[in-house]
C-alpha cells in the first residue's frame, strides 16, 4: 500500500455513494474472521500451559478432548458466520461501488464535448470504460478485503503479543518497518529497472505487430524467411534484456519476506539472553503464545506482500479512468434558446488544439439558404471549422451565432437538431440500411426513406442488393462502397431535414459515374439549407455563393469563385493546379 | 480445395501442449523444480528450530544461553539458505519463461509464414497478434512466476502433512481432513454455481457487446440526438449485469464463507487430536507443540493453491487459443519456379465466380492477359475491381472457376515461385520503418543502381525525391505514418517494379495521383518496361488511351473488352465514364484563371 494506491481508493471512494458502507462493513467482517482464527491458537496455548503447569487437565476450565473440540467447533460458527457475512457485504459493497463509479463514467463520456471522443480512440475508451474498470472492481472484491482484513488480523495480533510480552514484541516492532523499507526501497529500484523493461516488451511487440501486419506483402515479395531473422533477432535481444531487468521482479517482496523472517531470529535472540536471568517458570507463559502468533502474522503478512501486483494493476486502471473524469464536460444551457433564422456567424474564432494553434481570429457570415465554401490545403483547419460549427468544442475566443443566437446558449443537443453533417468517413452502424437511414428520423415511415433514397441517388444500388433496404451493411459498412456509403449517409440527412447542412465532400476517390450520383445527391440536401462545405474538388463549388480560402488556421481569401480568379491569388494557384491535372 | 492444417487440427488438451512447450527445456525445469523442493522443505526448518528453542526453555528446562544463541545462528543460515534457493528457482524459472516465450513466439511467426496467403488474408490480425502477444505473455507469467509460487505452495503443504506424518499418522489425518472437506465443498458448490456463472459470462458478454456499441456509434448517435435512447438500453443492460452479479454473489457467499472459514480452521481437529494422543500417553508434549506450530503454516499454502484455481481458466484459454498456431506443421512446399510453358497463356481468368456471404461479386469473369502489355480493368466502386486484382494475386480463392498463372491455380503458388512470376501493388501494401531506400529495396540483394533509378523514374518518384533533401535516405515510419497516401503507393509501385517480374499487378496504384501525373505514368510503363505484362485495376477513365486492353467491369461482370477506341464506341458505361471525366475538364475551362508562372505541380 503506498500512497499513490491510497489515493486512487480515496478518489474513487470520492466518486460514489452507493455500497461504501456494505463494503465497510464487510471488510470489517472478513478482519473479524480473520481474527477469530487467532483464537484457536490461544487454546492452544491455554492447553500447553495446563499440561505444562499441573501436568494433567483435571480440574481445568476445558478437561478433556472433547470439550476442546466443543469450543473450537463454536469459535469455527463464529468464523463461518464472519466469513459468510464478510464474502456477502464485501461482494454485495464492491459491486454495487464498482457499478456506481461504471455509471459515473459512463455518464461523464456521454457529457463530453464530441470533439474529444472523436479524437480518442475508440478502443481505448472502451477498454477505459470495460477492462479498467474491470481490474477497479478487482481491486475491491478481491484485493482490498484481503489486504484490509490482514492488517486488521495483525494488528490484532500484533495488540496481542504487545500485551503478552512487551520485551519481545518490541523486537518485531522494530522488524517491520525496517521489512516495509526495505520493500520500499526495492520498488522504487525496480520501477527503474521496469521502466527499461516496459521499453524493451514495446519494442518487441511493435517488432511482431509490425510483422503480422505485413505478413501479406511479405509474402507476396517472398520476403518472409529474410523478416523472420529480424524477428528472431529482437526476440533474442530482449530474451536478454528480459533476464537483466526482470530477475529484479520477484526481489521487493522477496526482500520484505525475508527482513520478516528474521523476527524469528531476533526472538530467539531475545529468549536467548532473558531466559537464564529470569528463569523459566516466570516467561513461559508467554513464549509458547508469542511463538505461534509470531508464526501466523508472518503468515498473514507474506500473504499481504503478494497482493501487491493486483493493486499496482488496479491502481493504474484507476488513474487511466480518472483522466477521463477529469476531461472537462461541455457547459449546456441552463434553459436552451431555439433560434429562428439559420444564418450563422463566425466572429473572431480562435482555436487552439492543446498548445497547438488551429484557427485564429476566423470572422465570417453565411446568410440563411446560401452555400459557402471552404478550401485549403490538407491540415489548414477546414475541418476545425466544421467540427466548431457543430459544437464538437466550444471556440476559446470568440463566438459562433446561428441565428443570432451563440451556439452555448443553444446547447449541444439545439444544435445537433438543427444541423446534419455527411463527412468524408461517415459512420454506418451494423444494421440493415433501413436502420442506418432511420438514425436521421426514427419514426420515419417506409415512405419517407424511400423518397429520400430516390433524392440520395441511393434507390439504384439498392434496389440492386439481395434485400433491398433490409440488407446489413455489415461492420462499418465493410460490405458498402465509399461511393454508397456517402450516399446513405446523405440519405439519413435528408432525413434528418435540418436547416443547416455540414458537409465534408470527399468525391475525388469515387469513379466518374458514382461521382455525379454522389454530386446530384449533395445538390438535394443543400437546396434551400445553409450550407457549410468543405470542398477538395474545386469544380463542385463553382457555384457556392461564397467561397473561404484558409491557409493556416486563417481567412485569405473570400469571394465567389469568379472573383477569386479574378484576383490571381491562393484559390487561383489552387484551381489552376486541380483543372491542369485533369 | 486445398486443405490447411489450422482449420482441421484436433482439440488438443492444453497440458499436453504446455508439457510439450517445456519439453526441451528439461534441465533447467529440473534444476527448478529441485531447488523449489529445497526451499519447502528449508521452510520448515525456522518453525522446528523455534520449536527446539521452546522446548528447550519451557519443556525441558534447560536451556543455556549459548545453545539459543546457536540456534539463532542456525536459523539466520537456514534463512540466507531458503532465500539464495528460492532467488535460484527464480532464476531458472526466469530463464526458461524467457526461453519459452523466444522459442513461441518464434514458432507462431514461423507457422504464420507457412500458411498460404489466402488463408491469412481471411485471418483478423487483431486475433493473430492477441496470440503471438498477450497469450504467449499470460504463458511466460506462468512459468516464470506463477508455477514457482505454485509448486513452493504445493510442496510446502506436503511438507507439513508428512511432518505432521511422521509425528502421528493421525495428526497428518487430522489436518488433511479439514483441507479436504474445504476442497470437496469448493468443488460442490462450483459445479452447483456452474450455471449462473454460465448465465453471468453471458449477461457480462451481452453488457460489452452493449458497451462496446454504444462507445463505437456514440459521436453518431449525439449528433442525432438518439444518445439518450441509445443509453437508457445500456442502462438496462447493467442494470441486468448488476442484478446477476447480485444473484451470483447471493449463491456463492455462502459456500465461499464456508470454505473459507473451513481451511482457517485447522484446529478443530488437529487440537482435540493432539489433546487425546498426550492423555492417552501416545505422544509427548513436544511434539504436540511441533505439530501445532507447523499447522499453523499450512493456511497460506492451500490458500494460494486454490487462489492460482480461480487464475488457471485465463491461462488455459491462453494455451488453447494459441494451439492450433502453434502444433500445426511447417509444411515446405516445393519452391520450384513455375514451368513458362508457352501452351498456356499467362494469367486466366476462368469463367471465375466469386460470392463473399452469399453475395455474389465477381459472376462468370472469364479473360486472358494480352503479354507484355498493359492490360486494364476498368469499374465503378463496388464494382469487384479489388476482389478480381486479389484473386489474381492468390489472396483469394475463387468460389467458381480458375484462376491460372501459366496453368497453374494462383492460390496453390508457393511464395517463390509466386514472387517470381508476380509483382503485386495492393491497397494495402505495407510501409515499415527505415528509410524509402530500404522500404523499395525490400531486402532483395544484387539490385544496381541503374534499376533502382529506373523503378524510381517509373514511379514518378522522382520529382518528389527531388524535393526531400534526404532523397532516398528520407525517413519512413511504421506503416508509412509520414508520408501521404499518393508518396506510399508510389513507393509501393517501386517496390514492385524493382524486380521487373514478368507480370505485375496494379490495384488502384494510381487512385492518389493526380490526373496528369496518372497519364504519366501509364505512358511511362510501357516505355520503360517493354517485357512486362501489367494488370492495372483502376477507376479512373482518363489516361488509358494508350492501353492495348481494356476490361470494363460493371456489377461484378465484364460487360465489355477492347481497347480505347473500341470501347468508347460499343461500351456505354464505358462511354459515360470517360465522357464525365473529361467533360469536367472541358466545363472548366469555361473560366480562365488568371496566369502564374511559379507555380508547379
Amino acid at each position: 500500500m503506498d500512497r499513490q494506491a491510497i489515493n486512487s481508493i480515496g478518489r474513487i471512494l470520492g466518486h460514489v455513494n452507493d455500497g461504501k458502507k456494505t463494503f465497510l462493513s464487510g471488510v470489517i467482517f472478513r478482519g473479524l474472521e480473520r481474527c477469530i482464527g487467532i483464537i484457536p491458537i490461544m487454546f492452544c496455548f491455554y492447553w500447553i500451559h495446563t499440561e505444562q503447569k499441573f501436568g494433567t487437565l483435571e480440574g481445568a476450565l476445558l478437561s478433556s478432548p472433547i470439550d476442546y473440540f466443543i469450543v473450537l467447533v463454536a469459535i469455527f460458527v463464529a468464523q463461518l458466520l464472519c466469513a459468510y457475512l464478510g464474502q456477502l457485504r464485501t461482494f454485495t459493497g464492491s459491486y454495487q461501488l464498482t457499478h456506481a463509479y461504471r455509471t459515473k463514467a459512463i455518464n461523464h463520456f456521454r457529457q463530453l464535448p464530441l470533439g474529444y471522443i472523436y479524437k480518442a480512440h475508440n478502443c481505448e475508451l472502451l477498454e477505459l470504460l470495460s477492462a479498467d474498470i474491470k481490474k477497479v472492481e478487482s481491486l475491491f472484491s478481491h484485493v482490498l478485503p484481503d489486504l484490509l482484513s490482514a492488517a486488521v488480523a495483525s494488528i490484532i495480533a500484533l495488540l496481542l503479543m504487545l500485551i503478552i510480552s512487551p520485551l519481545y514484541a518490541l523486537g518485531l516492532c522494530v522488524i517491520l518497518p525496517c521489512a516495509f523499507w526495505v520493500l520500499h526501497v526495492a520498488k522504487a529500484r525496480f520501477n527503474r529497472a521496469a521502466k527499461a523493461k516496459v521499453q524493451a516488451h514495446k519494442h518487441t511487440r511493435s517488432v511482431i505487430t509490425d510483422y503480422i501486419e505485413a505478413l501479406c506483402t511479405l509474402k507476396l515479395f517472398n520476403q518472409t524467411r529474410h523478416w523472420l531473422v529480424r524477428v528472431q533477432k529482437q526476440l533474442k535481444t530482449s530474451k536478454q534484456h528480459s533476464l537483466q531487468v526482470e530477475g529484479w521482479g520477484p526481489a521487493p517482496v522477496l526482500g520484505f519476506q525475508v527482513i520478516l523472517s528474521f523476527a524469528v531470529v531476533l526472538f530467539v535472540m531475545m529468549l536467548a539472553f532473558t531466559t537464564p536471568e529470569n528463569g523459566t517458570a516466570h516467561i513461559n507463559l508467554g513464549v509458547i503464545i508469542f511463538a505461534m502468533l509470531l508464526l501466523q502474522i508472518l503468515a498473514l503478512l507474506n500473504d499481504a506482500a503478494e497482493q501487491g501486483t493486483s493493486l499496482k494493476l488496479a491502481v493504474q486502471a484507476e488513474q487511466k479512468v480518472e483522466l477521463l473524469l477529469c476531461e472537462e464536460a461541455m457547459e449546456e444551457p441552463y434553459k436552451p434558446q431555439e433560434p429562428e433564422q439559420f444564418d450563422i456567424n463566425f466572429e473572431r474564432v480562435s482555436f487552439n488544439y492543446d498548445d497547438k494553434k488551429a484557427l485564429e481570429h476566423i470572422s465570417f457570415f453565411v446568410p440563411q439558404g446560401s452555400v459557402t465554401a471552404i478550401v485549403g490545403e490538407a491540415g489548414c483547419g477546414k475541418s476545425t471549422l466544421i467540427n466548431l460549427c457543430a459544437r464538437f468544442f466550444d471556440p476559446q475566443s470568440g463566438s459562433i451565432k446561428i441565428g443570432g443566437i451563440d451556439l452555448q446558449d443553444i446547447g449541444t443537443e439545439g444544435v445537433h437538431n438543427l444541423i446534419s453533417m455527411v463527412f468524408e468517413d461517415m459512420q454506418l452502424v451494423d444494421a440493415s440500411i433501413l436502420e442506418n437511414i432511420r438514425i436521421g428520423k426514427p419514426d420515419a415511415s417506409l415512405e419517407e426513406v424511400r423518397h429520400v433514397c430516390e433524392q440520395a441517388q441511393c434507390l439504384g444500388f439498392i434496389n440492386k442488393l439481395p434485400n433491398g433496404l433490409d440488407t446489413p451493411v455489415g461492420e462499418g459498412g465493410v460490405r458498402l462502397s465509399g461511393g454508397q456509403r456517402q450516399r446513405i449517409a446523405i440519405a439519413r440527412a435528408l432525413l434528418k431535414d435540418t436547416p443547416v447542412v455540414l458537409l465534408d465532400e470527399a468525391t475525388a476517390s469515387l469513379d466518374p459515374i458514382t461521382q455525379t450520383e454522389v454530386v446530384s445527391a449533395i445538390k438535394h440536401l443543400q437546396k434551400d439549407r445553409t450550407v457549410i462545405t468543405v470542398a477538395h474538388r474545386l469544380a463542385s463549388i463553382v457555384h457556392a455563393d461564397n467561397i473561404l480560402v484558409i491557409d493556416e488556421g486563417k481567412i485569405v481569401e473570400t469571394g465567389t469563385h469568379r472573383c477569386l480568379l479574378s484576383i490571381g491569388g491562393y484559390y487561383t494557384r489552387l484551381w489552376r493546379a486541380q483543372s491542369q491535372a485533369a | 480445395m486445398r486443405y490447411e492444417p489450422y482449420d482441421t487440427e484436433e482439440n488438443r488438451s492444453p497440458w499436453w501442449v504446455l508439457r510439450q512447450i517445456c519439453a526441451s527445456h528439461k534441465v533447467t525445469l529440473t534444476l527448478a523444480v529441485c531447488l523449489i523442493t529445497l526451499v519447502s522443505c528449508l521452510q520448515l526448518l525456522p518453525v522446528y528450530l523455534l520449536f527446539v528453542s521452546l522446548n528447550e526453555i519451557l519443556i525441558l528446562a534447560a536451556a543455556s544461553t549459548e545453545k539459543l544463541l546457536w540456534i539463532a545462528a542456525g536459523l539466520v543460515a537456514v534463512i540466507i539458505g531458503k532465500n539464495l534457493c528460492l532467488v535460484g528457482a527464480y532464476y531458472f524459472s526466469h530463464k526458461m519463461a524467457f526461453k519459452i516465450l523466444t522459442e513461441v513466439r518464434f514458432r507462431l511467426a514461423q507457422n504464420l509464414s507457412s500458411f498460404s496467403l489466402h488463408w491469412l488474408k481471411k485471418q483478423n490480425s487483431a486475433q493473430l497478434k492477441q496470440q503471438c502477444l498477450q497469450d504467449v505473455e499470460k504463458l511466460e507469467n506462468f512459468i516464470a512466476h506463477q508455477s514457482v509460487e505454485l509448486l513452493n505452495a504445493c510442496l510446502t503443504s506436503l511438507c507439513i502433512v508428512l511432518a505432521l506424518f511422521m509425528i502421528d499418522w493421525r495428526l497428518a489425518l487430522s489436518t488433511t481432513a479439514v483441507v479436504s472437506v474445504a476442497l470437496i465443498v469448493r468443488a460442490c458448490f462450483l459445479s452447483k454455481t456452474a450455471q449462473h456463472y454460465a448465465k453471468l459470462n453471458e449477461v457480462d458478454a451481452a453488457f460489452n457487446t452493449t458497451l462496446s456499441d454504444y462507445v463505437k456509434y456514440a459521436p453518431l448517435m449525439k449528433l442525432y440526438n438518439l444518445d439518450s435512447q441509445r443509453f437508457a438500453i445500456l442502462d438496462n443492460q447493467l442494470k441486468s449485469y448488476q442484478q446477476e452479479v447480485h444473484e451470483v454473489v447471493k449463491h456463492t457467499a455462502p459456500s465461499w464463507g464456508l470454505y473459507t472459514a473451513l481451511l482457517g480452521s485447522v484446529f478443530i481437529f488437529l487440537l482435540p487430536c493432539t489433546i487425546w494422543l498426550h492423555s492417552s500417553g501416545q505422544i509427548t508434549l513436544s511434539h504436540s507443540l511441533l505439530a501445532l506450530m507447523l499447522a499453523v503454516g499450512i493456511f497460506g499454502p492451500v490458500v494460494k493453491v486454490s487462489r492460482f484455481f480461480i487464475e488457471i481458466n485465463e491461462l488455459l484459454e491462453s494455451i488453447q487459443r494459441i494451439t492450433p498456431l502453434f502444433s500445426v506443421e511447417p509444411n515446405h512446399r516445393d519452391e520450384a519456379p513455375i514451368q513458362v510453358n508457352s501452351k498456356y497463356p499467362m494469367l486466366q481468368f476462368y469463367c471465375v465466380d466469386f460470392r463473399y456471404h452469399q453475395h455474389t461479386v465477381l459472376r462468370n469473369v472469364h479473360f486472358k492477359l494480352l503479354p507484355n502489355a498493359i492490360n486494364v480493368v476498368v469499374g465503378g466502386s463496388g464494382g469487384g475491381k479489388s476482389t478480381l486484382a486479389m484473386l489474381a494475386c492468390g489472396l483469394l480463392v475463387p468460389s467458381a472457376g480458375r484462376v491460372q498463372l501459366y496453368g497453374q491455380d494462383v492460390f496453390g503458388l508457393s511464395d517463390g515461385a509466386r514472387a517470381q512470376a508476380m509483382s503485386v501493388v495492393t491497397q494495402e501494401s505495407y510501409l515499415f520503418e527505415g528509410t524509402v531506400r530500404d522500404n523499395i529495396i525490400f531486402g532483395r540483394s544484387g539490385i544496381s543502381t541503374e534499376t533502382l533509378d529506373h523503378a524510381l523514374v517509373a514511379a514518378q518518384l522522382k520529382p518528389w525525391l527531388k524535393r526531400q533533401r534526404e532523397g532516398l535516405e528520407t525517413p519512413v515510419s511504421a506503416q508509412g505514418a509520414n508520408l501521404s497516401a499518393g508518396e506510399k503507393m508510389r513507393i509501393a509501385i517501386a517496390r514492385a517494379l524493382l524486380a521487373a517480374p514478368p507480370l505485375v499487378i496494379l490495384d488502384e496504384a494510381s487512385a492518389a495521383m493526380d490526373n496528369l501525373t496518372h497519364s504519366k505514368f501509364y505512358q511511362g510503363l510501357k516505355g520503360h518496361y517493354p517485357n512486362t505484362t501489367f494488370l492495372v485495376i483502376t477507376h479512373k477513365y482518363v489516361g488509358l488511351e494508350n492501353s492495348d486492353q481494356i476490361f470494363s467491369l460493371v456489377d461484378g461482370e465484364i460487360v465489355a473488352q477492347g481497347d480505347h477506341e473500341s470501347l468508347l464506341a460499343r461500351c456505354e458505361h464505358y462511354q459515360k465514364g470517360w465522357h464525365l471525366q473529361g467533360g469536367e475538364s472541358s466545363s472548366a475551362t469555361h473560366f480562365t484563371p488568371a496566369p502564374i508562372l511559379s507555380y508547379e505541380i
